[in-house]
């Protein structure tokens, strides 16, 4: 397996944004690394991934996570309008904190359905918001993934978002 | 890297792609190896500024005389009290979340101990993102694989190390050493500025 990078995108001010349009379509899989802070939505609040525009209601989103006290699952139910990456900290969190996003798209050039999946957390250093947990996401569309926006919330200075293309041997040659 | 007969008009016109060009010996792509430790705690330092994010993956078994015992994360050498942790733990009968707050280190998970089955090793990664990043603390992503044949868990944890430096050094590391067989990778991921 290699990884190479594709794109990232670091926001230098509070805003929406990261749109990462005219994905390669040379690779296996997708893998993304998220540094977040949400700045228009409250603590622990859920960030989201829409696929080639797709805003409409052709999503499902299950998690699984713990808030430092209970074990919890959840599913968003049927019809959802986008993909969930997991939670994030927000700016009444502590000073200087950002989530962290493992996200995985594995054969995103497929004509099947895809389903990607999010490792997430971050730790507030108090009592009433940390976060920790296991996403994934059926988009019901068989395209194959050329744009990824990340656009559903606000952003705060110095989230950045990297994406990397995963390759087999039968595309590098080596 | 040894690559021999290229001219100069090879060079501006850019190398073609040939299986044989590469030796097997220089790094591919966006995922580059720093360095590995082996039979005893990871403790990387020195780990170079010029990587985007950080990825650890190893294999680690504990010396206490239990069957399972506390691993742990540190950064930049410090055993102040300035980690904290939340995290989610499955021991195959029941789920649980969790915190340590204000501890000397990061608390990776069970992990295999002295008392495991032979050969058992627990088996971890962990994520540190911008990690060159000096405005703000750092939050370390992690998951361990700890089945002990009978006992361990799997787990899942996040935690902020509050202090804004670079992160130059990392351990993971038993609570009285590792044993023998423990494997520690470190890689570096994109590039600072990309």
């Amino acid at each position: 397996m290699s990884m190479y990078h594709i794109a990232t995108e670091t926001r230098t001010s509070d805003g929406y944004g990261f749109v990462f349009s005219n994905i390669p379509q040379t690779f296996s899989h997708l893998r993304i690394h998220a540094k977040l802070r949400v700045t228009n939505v409250g603590a622990g609040a859920n960030t989201v991934m829409y696929f080639n525009g797709d805003g409409g209601t052709n999503y499902r989103v299950h998690y699984m996570g713990g808030d430092g006290s209970s074990i919890f699952t959840g599913d968003f139910g049927a019809g959802q309008p986008f993909a969930g990456i997991g939670w994030s900290g927000n700016t009444a969190a502590t000073s200087g904190l950002f989530s962290t996003h493992i996200i995985d798209i594995v054969d995103y050039t497929s004509s099947n359905f895809k389903t990607s999946r999010s490792l997430n957390g971050f730790d507030a250093n108090n009592s009433t918001t940390n976060l920790v947990g296991i996403w994934s996401s059926l988009w019901k569309n068989t395209s194959p993934i050329t744009q990824i926006a990340f656009n559903g919330n606000s952003y705060a200075t110095g989230s950045t978002i990297s994406i990397y293309g995963i390759s087999t041997p039968s595309e590098t040659g080596v | 890297m040894a690559i021999s007969r290229l001219s100069n008009s090879r060079l501006t016109q850019g190398l073609p792609k040939f299986q044989s060009v590469w030796d097997r010996d220089t790094e591919q792509g966006s995922m580059v190896g720093i360095a590995s430790a082996n039979d005893g705690s990871a403790n990387f330092s020195s780990i170079p500024q010029i990587y985007k994010d950080l990825y650890v993956t190893g294999v680690i078994r504990g010396t206490n005389a239990n069957t399972i015992e506390y691993g742990n994360i540190s950064i930049n050498g410090s055993s102040s009290n300035i980690y904290s942790t939340t995290q989610i733990t499955g021991d195959g009968s029941t789920g649980t979340s969790s915190r340590n707050t204000t501890t000397g280190s990061f608390y990776l998970g069970l992990m295999a101990g002295n008392n495991a089955s032979a050969n058992i090793f627990s088996s971890y990664e962990i994520w540190v993102l911008d990690y060159t990043n000096t405005s703000h603390t750092k939050t370390l992503l992690w998951r361990l694989a700890g089945d002990a044949n009978g006992s361990g868990v799997t787990h899942m944890g996040t935690g902020q190390f509050f202090q804004n430096a670079a992160v130059t050094s990392l351990n993971v590391f038993g609570s009285n050493g590792t044993q023998v067989g423990t494997r520690h990778s470190l890689y570096g991921i994109g590039r600072v500025g990309q």
